[in-house]
């Protein structure tokens, strides 16, 4: 594997583990206003992600890192063509990371509310613009002879892409409805509306993923490169997001946050593979001659030396501490009396 | 140094740098991020006026009440019996 596909795939790497990540923090998020119908309730919803949201959104600021140093032409295509699409993201998690921090600052109802708001939209908005951009990825920019995106943000919003988006958005949903089962004491009331959630918007997120799908296969093309291997994660996926609904019936909540976990994973990879079979990064919708091929939008050989480098010692070392952190806060969370005298 | 046309110099013109995006994009995430930032220094002021008033002994109710420190006394957690 030459070091260019190598990092390709190490980008595909940091985006997967961003969604199999802040999928779940951003669907409590999201959640949390149809879920919890007390003070306590809010708290402890918070609580289950509390220690952890910030640590995955560390990837996204990784794969944007990485993609920058490794794939400037790329960097430069997707983030200014995209533009508009990546400041609502920004201004979103913006918001949505100081709610954190202010929610419980003073002591009023309507401040509550206010970032109780903010945080429930700032997880909404990039939950669907993530798959908008995901979609984008595949379908195309209109992309000029000098590498320049033209076109504005009429442009960004196609039937794929706003289905790409509904779909991360439902899928996001379910993913932190199994969170939540796992995270909530199994007595609780929260934890029998997890359940009942997970069961809704899951069979939503079947509908919506499937929809995006078949337009792609359909109405796109976009598989029509695929050979046999390839298909075999599109086909995981659809499988994986199948036993979800067969894994929460019989109770099994790790196993069906698993497998939510493993749809994001095999979505994500199905789109990274759809881009790598074409060995273009980035298709231009003006003339294909104009896409953005995979050799000719990497870093030179030097950089990508000094990345591996980099990314040898510092990838292993943040997955590390994370997985530390999960274990450090894995235990289960009620509301109670405790949660409201110590925060989370 | 930096003088123009070049934005790397002698290897890079400003004009083979510059992204395609309309001057009015530009803008409007500009005006966003500035509304957001104005206001989120505004509260900033606001939060530490209350707290530094408050003195150094007294912590305002609310921040008592959000002071993130987890109930250490849960199932998984011994030797704390003095924990509320």
């Amino acid at each position: 594997m030459t070091l260019v596909s190598l990092w390709f795939w190490l980008i595909a790497l940091t985006f997967t583990l961003y969604f199999f990540l802040e999928g779940f923090d951003f669907g409590v998020d999201v959640l949390r206003p149809l879920l919890a119908r007390t003070e306590a309730e809010e708290r402890a919803l918070t609580g289950t992600i509390g220690p952890f949201w910030d640590g995955n959104e560390v990837w996204v600021i990784a794969a944007a890192g990485v993609m920058f140093s490794t794939f400037p032409v790329w960097y430069g295509a997707l983030f200014s063509g995209m533009y508009p699409v990546f400041v609502i993201i920004l201004l979103a998690l913006l918001l949505r990371g100081v709610s954190f921090e202010y929610r419980n600052q003073v002591d009023q109802q309507r401040w509550r509310d206010f970032w109780d708001w903010m945080s429930f939209a700032g997880s909404v908005v990039p939950s669907f613009l993530w798959g908008v951009v995901m979609a984008k990825l595949i379908e195309g920019l209109s992309i000029n002879g000098e590498r320049r995106v033209l076109g504005g943000i009429g442009e960004l919003f196609t039937p794929f892409s706003v289905l790409g988006g509904l779909g991360t958005l439902l899928l996001f949903m379910l993913h932190g409805a199994n969170f939540l089962l796992l995270r909530l004491h199994k007595d609780t009331v929260l934890y029998t509306r997890a359940r009942r959630a997970a069961l809704v918007w899951g069979a939503l997120a079947t509908v919506a993923i499937l929809a995006f799908v078949v337009s792609g296969y359909v109405v796109e093309g976009l598989f029509a490169n695929f050979g046999v291997l390839p298909w075999v994660f599109p086909l995981a996926a659809a499988a994986t997001l199948a036993s979800i609904w067969l894994a929460l019936v019989r109770r099994r909540d790790s196993l069906a946050f698993t497998m939510s976990g493993l749809t994001i994973v095999f979505s994500t990879v199905t789109i990274f593979i759809a881009l790598f079979t074409r060995s273009v990064v980035l298709p231009s919708t003006l003339d294909p001659g104009f896409s953005l091929t995979l050799a000719g939008s990497a870093s030179q050989h030097y950089t990508l030396v000094l990345m591996t480098w980099v990314g040898g010692i510092f990838l292993p070392l943040i997955i590390g501490y994370q997985i530390w952190n999960y274990y450090v806060f894995r235990e289960r969370i009620r509301p109670d009396e405790g949660s409201l005298s110590h925060g989370y | 140094m930096g003088r123009q046309p070049w934005m790397v110099y002698g290897l890079l013109t400003v004009q083979q740098g510059v992204s395609a995006n309309t001057a009015g994009e530009v803008l409007a995430g500009l005006i966003g991020l500035w509304i957001v930032y104005l206001g989120l220094i505004g509260l900033d002021i606001y939060l530490l006026s209350v707290t530094a008033r408050a003195g150094v002994h007294q912590v305002p109710e609310a921040q008592i009440a959000a002071a993130p420190v987890p109930n250490y006394a849960g199932d998984g957690f011994r030797g704390r019996d003095d924990a509320p």
